[in-house]
């Protein structure tokens, strides 16, 4: 009798829970609710933000050991590389005497000169994403500095991602490499076949992002760079550097090629970013 | 009862770790996720209801951070806390180490699997192309480690037990 009561209570709490998951899932989904929802998550962030900056603190010299130990073999040969391109440089400065207005155009490539003025607001990354099955990072600045959902995110390199979800004091970047991200880019620029545009795919944390659309007629080559394409109504302003193409392979059972690109960003090792203070237009 | 305040406790800690460790220590393109393991031990060592209670609660907090629907996680760890509680009732895992690394291993295989097939379901097939199984192969390997620490942690005894114990020894030595 007692087993009996037990096993009923057990599969009541099972069924509540369930259903309750089930009931979020859906409200979440169809959209009715996923404000209030938006809500709970920016304000768990905000709870978590002073955590993070702790843990980050941290983890990041841990983060440093790790891909020290994993590269070692390579780090030694670049040092020893480095070490002789700077004795050239050093001796190659020397003879050239760079001038002022020289260096102020450096200082100028240096600042992000595809922004064409969109305002910027450098952030901090403070957590990346707990999921494997996702690409996303987490960033120290939220809709209290004028951040909101869907601003594009860019390095000193290239485009990072967008602006997925907005707290307080901190905001969700998805990353180029996510698996649901598509961007509108361009490509062919000042080539008499005229310029193309096509669809870049995130393929996944670590893998190469995946061109769509490409026509078999069109000419690439490899380390050719891809920019956003900025289209009435894409996501990014145009001509951020997206990534640099890859590989050029004959895609299995269809005529157009298969296009692999490297993001020009270096996604492994974010460690500040600027978000665009820029909107879609629609 | 007695052990809840304990598996919050637990819970705390490995969520701090989940969200702001783990991330920063990719391994072959992953890195491990512990939520899993500890779902599954706090089942082995605390029954179904704590199980599925525990994995509803750290499901909805592993889904603040996602940017997939929210409830998905809270969901399949539910089923995953309450199915593995229910089997270690009528097996014995709770005294074998390697029993737990094993069961917390393919607690994280299913668990996986399940979020991944959801994901299919609500017509989210970008997960295809996040190397999916490879992921999910190399997470179980990593709690086949880490699902005995979090056991550890999870059926350390009080210093009060200790205690009992350590004077029920001298009884019996007297």
């Amino acid at each position: 009798m007692v087993t009996t009561r037990r096993t009923s209570k057990r599969r009541f709490l099972l069924t509540v829970l369930v259903l309750s998951a089930i009931t979020i899932v859906t409200i979440y989904y169809r959209g009715h609710a996923r404000s209030l929802v938006a809500n709970v998550k920016s304000v768990s962030l905000d709870v978590i933000d002073p955590v993070g900056h702790f843990v980050a603190s941290i983890a990041h010299p841990v983060e440093h050991f790790v891909q020290g130990v994993e590269s070692y073999g390579t780090l030694s040969k670049e040092n020893a590389k480095l070490f002789q391109q700077n004795q050239q440089l050093r001796s190659e400065l020397g003879a050239s005497a760079l001038n002022q207005s020289e260096a102020n155009q450096l200082k100028a490539q240096a600042n992000l000169p595809y922004l064409q003025g969109i305002p910027t607001l450098r952030a901090d990354v403070i957590l990346s994403t707990p999921s494997n099955f996702e690409s996303s990072i987490v960033i120290d600045k939220g809709s209290d500095s004028g951040i909101a959902d869907g601003m594009p995110v860019v390095s000193g390199s290239g485009l990072v991602g967008l602006v997925e979800q907005t707290a307080n004091s901190s905001a969700v970047i998805m990353l180029i490499t996510d698996p649901s991200m598509k961007i509108g880019v361009r490509f062919n620029a000042g080539k008499t076949q005229g310029e193309q545009v096509s669809v870049l795919d995130g393929e996944g944390y670590g893998n190469p992002l995946q061109a769509e659309y490409i026509s078999p007629v069109d000419i690439l080559k490899k380390g050719e760079i891809m920019f956003t394409s900025g289209l009435q109504g894409g996501l990014f302003p145009p001509d951020i550097p997206v990534g640099k193409i890859v590989n050029i392979s004959n895609g299995s059972g269809t005529v157009t090629p298969r296009v692999d690109l490297t993001p020009e960003a270096n996604l492994a090792n974010l460690q500040y970013v600027s978000v665009l203070l820029w909107e879609p237009s629609n | 009862m007695r052990r809840v305040p304990k598996i919050f406790l637990v819970s705390i800690l490995v969520l701090i770790v989940q969200e702001a460790l783990f991330p920063q220590i990719r391994l072959f393109g992953s890195f491990p996720d512990i939520f899993p393991a500890l779902v599954v031990c706090v089942a082995i060592y605390s029954g179904p209801e704590h199980g599925a209670i525990t994995g509803f609660l750290i499901g909805l907090a592993a889904d603040i951070f996602l940017t997939s629907p929210f409830g998905v996680s809270a969901l399949v760890y539910t089923l995953v806390g309450y199915l593995i509680g229910r089997m270690a009732e009528s097996i014995d895992w709770k005294n074998s180490w390697t029993a737990v690394a094993i069961i917390c291993s393919v607690g994280t295989a299913i668990s996986g699997v399940g979020f991944g097939t959801i994901l299919l379901l609500l017509g989210n097939d970008a997960i295809a192309k996040s190397g999916f199984i490879s992921s999910i192969f190399l997470t179980s390997a990593f709690n086949l480690f880490l699902g005995p620490l979090v056991g550890g942690l999870l059926n350390r005894p009080s210093r009060k037990q200790s205690n009992i114990v350590r004077s029920g020894q001298m009884v019996l030595n007297q």
